[in-house]
Parts: C-alpha cells; structure tokens; sequence
C-alpha cells in the first residue's frame, strides 16, 4: 500500500521533524571540558570551571575566551559583552597538545603581591601588575620561576577607553640560550613591550621600549639608543584580534596575499629537541622587482643566505602563516621599490634591496609569532630546503 | 503592469546596480551589501580557496554574470570589513582565455602598472639567467632587466596598479594587485589566466 502525502498532510510534517530531531542530535557539540582548578595559591578557595567556553568562578558564569596566539584569558561580562572591570584574575596556563591547560588563577591580585608557588617554578614570561592605586603598571619578567626584570611603565596612564586587564605571555624561545632578539609582550590593547634578548640573557635596563596609542594613533616610544622600527597599527589591531578583543578582521588584511608565489613546501619545520620551537631553514630565498610609470626600473635580490625560520612548535598552520608572512615581505619590498626617488638605478640600490628584504622577513616572522635568523639555532642540524615556488603549480600545496 | 514593476525592481534593477565589481565597492554602504549577495564566512570557509585567507563576507555566484569585472565574469568574491564597519578590501577571481587582452584593458582603465614581480617565465622570455652571486657581471645583468611592457604583464607573478578616483569619496589611493597564474594543465606560454584580484584601501594611511 502507498502512502500518500495528500492524503495524510501531516505525515510530512511528523518525518520532518523526525529528520529535524536526527539532524539535531548529530550536530549537537560537545561542550569541550577543561580541567577544573581550586588551587587558587592566595587568598580564599575559589571554585573555577571551565566548560566550553563558560568560566564560572564561585556562582558566577562569564564567558571565556582564550586566545589563540598570547595564551591570555579574558574575563568578559556575559551581559555587557565587556571586560569584567572588578575582577582581576590572572591565569597562568600551559600548552598541552595544542590545548590551553589552566593551572592556576589568582583573583583580586591587586598589588602585586603574588607569588609564584611551586607550579610555577619553571614559568618564564611576563606579568603585568598594578600599583596599588590602579593606576600605573609595571611588567614583571620571569625567567624560570625567578624575576630577572622589573619595568615601571609610568607612562601608561589610564585613557578613556583603555581596559585595564592583566595579560602574560610565555616568552617564546626565552629558555634558548641561543636566542638573541626581540620578545614582545602584549599589554593591553594599546600597547606592546619590547625586550631585547643577546646570549646573556636580557639584555640592559634600557633596551626596551613600547608603542602606545594616543587616541589620534599610534606612536612608538623608545628607551635607549637603539632605532626600533617603526611599529605600525596593524601589529596592534592584531594582538586586539587575537586576545579575543573587538573583532577586526582589519588586521587578516594583512594576510590578504596570494600564495601564488611561495610554495608551502619551502617550509619544512622540524622540532628543535625539548625547546619548544621548530625550525625550518630555507635556502635561496631571492626576488625580483620592476617598477613602471614614469620612472621605470628593475631591480633583483640575490639569494644569497641561509634563513632560519622559528616558530613555536605548538603553532598551527605553519607552513601557510611562513608562506603568507615571505609574501607579505616580498609585498613590502615592492612598496619600498616603488616609492624609491626617481633615479637610475645605482649598485646601492640593489643592494639596499638585500638589506630591506632582510628586514622585512624579520619583522613579519615577528608579526606571525615567530623569528627569522640568518644563523642557525644552537643545536639545529640538517638540510636547507631550496626556496621554491607555486609558479607552474596546479593547486596551491597548503 | 504592476506585477511586471515589481519584478523589475526586484530582480532586474539590482543587477544593473552591481553588474560591475570594482574599486567602488569599497566605498558603499556595507549594509547595503552583506544582505544581497555577499553572505557572512564561516569556519568551514577556511578551507575553501576561492576566498580570500579569512575574508568576512564571500559572494557566491548565484545568477549568472551577475557580478563582472572589465567584461570578465567573476567567479567568486569576497572582502575584509574594517572597525568602523567599511569594506577595507576585496579581493575577486576571474579566469580569461585572453591575458593580453585583459591587461589591455586595465591599462586603458587604470594606466600604466606601479610595480611588479616578474615571474621566472619572463626572464626566461627575454633569456636573462638571474645571478645567484655578487658580481660586476652579475650587476651588469640585473641593471640590464627590462621594465615589463604589456605583453609581459601577464607574467608577473604580481602586479600593481595605484589607483585614485576623480570625486569625492573616489579620490583616494586604492591599491590593485594582481596575481597571475596560468589556468590549470597550462603554462606561461599560453594566454590562459586564472587571475586574483585584490582591491585594498592603504593600510597605513
């Protein structure tokens, strides 16, 4: 016998839902359980939850947010959609497969007057804190457990709009004592640190410096003699992004470059024993650029060195954000090319040319949380990969 | 009569509206947009190359040639929305059988191209073996390169264009980049161009 739609009407409806409620069951997520904590070292025993992406401390529920890059947590109110103003809790956490692992939180901290216990004996990063005022902060360095830094930020002074929240950062590298460079360490939205790091360790009091913004833009400060680049916005709209801040897909602009030119093949990151990082070492790296209008010119950069490039071996998309990152410094070098003064193009120039595509691969390593070197790090040892690219290719390969 | 109105205000007048994708768009108004033809991304978007890497708004081709751009019919599209809420860039993808004859076209549009990256075809072409060390020689070869005439637009791997409009709110600098590279099964030697387009208000103004 058939059963007839028309004659039973709501047969269709009765299937529907049938089918809705299958649909419903296999779609259903789920939530993503994290470890709970009651160790909350001082003060009182507060009971944290963390279940998908509810923090719930004692009986109140806020929703969490972690970021993808700093390892930062922020507390936003469920309501307002804003940071909770009252509570200051800093979490320490570690990566473990990739996941965030709270260990710790310590709310009310005001003061600074936490220690670190046992757990964190190993911690290297940083930690900001406030006067007890509220009002100005210092950023306190921590390598392994021990405070090798103390820096009074007098000059961030609280502006309107600006959200006083307590971020850390691990200091990616930090325990390898080949590291030398810069560590940047995420504030608050508005506003970065720079440490300088040679074979010693941290380099002196002074070689630090911060970019601010002052309401009309961003401005870089410098301590020291050294001449830092320039920081552009982007790099702060970015940490913004990735803390889990106001949305600005903005600063993905940066990443709006085809991968028609580097081949993700180029990137062949390999773990550097226990340190946390993997590296990818890449050989002939070269570009060239011609300029048209009125004032045409060519010019070519050799490849004339080995690169080493690091990233946190946690990190994800590795070869892609490499690939996207040489892109966008090849894109900077044309942008200088082009605006160089009209004259005939002199032996400098090309090698100015060298020079810039050197500091542009750096700062955008920097940019994607990692570091460019023309030395290998200690303890690296293998086979370059020959630079290479998609030219030719069918399908990109990342 | 009335119903052939409403049919023509609602399926004819906005394809008029948006025949053209161009440098304009990211002068109008987002609301306007994001509702007709551009939906939002998605995580499962992330891998789908035809956007742009985590664009916020993608157009997927619905009526056919709705969208083109120099005559060249786009087959997706999808941009970057800023924190005041504008369209801070878009990028586009078309295919032609017929490169010269695009960049023709561009050039007629938009003038002659700001800068570019050659592609290793094109040195190929003109029989330049680009130097891997320093040398006098090897100076003599990189101030002997040629400066892409348009022909050779084609093959560049990149290539610019600056572009600023006539009146207001148009008169800013926009940046045009695109990306060559030959259709699948081809090589530089044929016209084929599978072409991203990207359209860009400069960041750091």
């Amino acid at each position: 016998m058939k059963i007839s739609f028309i004659k039973f009407p709501k047969l269709n409806l009765v299937i529907l839902s049938i089918l809705l409620i299958i649909a419903g069951c296999i779609n259903e997520e789920v939530p993503e359980k994290w470890p709970v904590s009651t160790n909350t070292g001082i003060g009182t025993e507060t009971n944290i939850l963390i279940d998908g992406h509810e923090l719930r401390i004692n009986n109140n529920n806020y929703e969490l947010k972690n970021s993808t890059r700093l390892y930062g947590i922020i507390v936003l109110n469920p309501e307002t959609g804003q940071l909770v103003e009252d509570s200051h809790f800093i979490f320490y956490a570690e990566v473990e497969d990739t996941e965030y692992k709270i260990l710790k939180a310590i709310p009310n901290s005001l003061g600074g007057n936490y220690a670190l216990d046992e757990k964190m004996n190993t911690f290297s990063g940083a930690i900001t804190e406030y006067n007890l005022n509220g009002d100005s902060k210092s950023l306190r360095l921590y390598e392994k457990g021990n405070l090798i830094e103390k820096v009074s930020l007098p000059l961030l002074d609280k502006r309107e709009g600006l959200v006083d929240r307590e971020y850390w950062e691990p200091l990616k590298n930090w325990d390898d004592a080949n590291y030398n460079g810069r560590v940047s360490i995420f504030v608050d939205r508005y506003t970065d640190v720079y440490f300088d790091r040679n074979d010693n360790g941290i380099a002196e009091d002074n070689e630090f410096g911060y970019s601010r913004f002052n309401g009309g833009g961003w401005e870089y400060v410098e301590y020291g003699d050294r001449d830092y680049l320039p920081i552009s916005n982007q790099e702060f709209h970015r940490h913004d992004l990735e803390t889990g801040g106001p949305s600005t897909s903005f600063t993905h602009n940066l990443l709006d470059y085809g991968l028609w030119h580097t081949a993700c093949r180029t990137f062949e990151y390999n773990e550097l024993g226990n340190t946390g990082t993997k590296i990818a070492a890449v050989e002939g790296i070269s570009h060239p650029v011609a300029r048209g209008g009125n004032c045409p010119g060519a010019g070519y950069v050799f490849p004339l060195t080995t690169y080493y490039f690091s990233l946190p071996a946690w990190k994800p998309r590795a070869q892609r954000d490499s690939a996207i990152a040489l892109e966008k410094a090849f894109d900077r070098l044309q942008t200088y090319f082009e605006e160089l003064p009209c004259e005939p193009m002199a032996q400098a120039r090309i090698n100015m040319l060298v020079i810039k595509l050197d500091e542009f691969i750096k700062s955008e390593f920097l940019k994607i949380g990692g570091q460019a070197s023309k030395y290998p790090p200690m303890g690296w040892s293998g086979e370059p990969e020959e630079f290479e690219t998609n030219i030719g290719m069918t399908v990109p390969d990342c | 009569m009335y119903r052939f109105q409403i049919i023509f205000t609602t399926i004819i007048f906005p394809c008029m509206v948006y025949a053209q994708l161009d440098e304009n768009i990211l002068f109008k108004d987002l609301e306007e947009i994001e509702n007709t033809d551009f939906r939002k991304t998605e995580e499962r978007d992330l891998d789908n190359w035809d956007i742009e890497y985590k664009s916020d708004h993608y157009y997927e081709p619905r009526l056919e040639k709705a969208y083109t751009f120099l005559g060249h019919e786009i087959s997706a599209a999808s941009f970057f929305v800023s924190e005041d809420r504008k369209i801070q860039s878009f990028g586009l993808l078309i295919y032609t059988d017929d490169a010269t004859g695009f960049y023709e076209k561009m050039v007629e549009t938009y003038g002659e191209f700001a800068v570019c990256s050659p592609s290793g075809y094109y040195f190929q072409k003109h029989g330049i073996t680009l130097p891997t060390e320093e040398s006098e020689e090897a100076y003599r070869i990189i101030n002997s390169i040629p400066v892409p005439i348009l022909e050779d637009y084609k093959n560049t791997t990149s290539i610019k264009w600056n572009v600023i409009g006539e009146k207001p709110p148009l008169d800013q600098k926009i940046h045009l980049r695109i990306y060559n590279k030959p259709i699948e099964g081809q090589n530089f030697d044929h016209q084929g161009r599978k072409l991203r387009i990207v359209f860009e208000r400069p960041i750091d103004d």
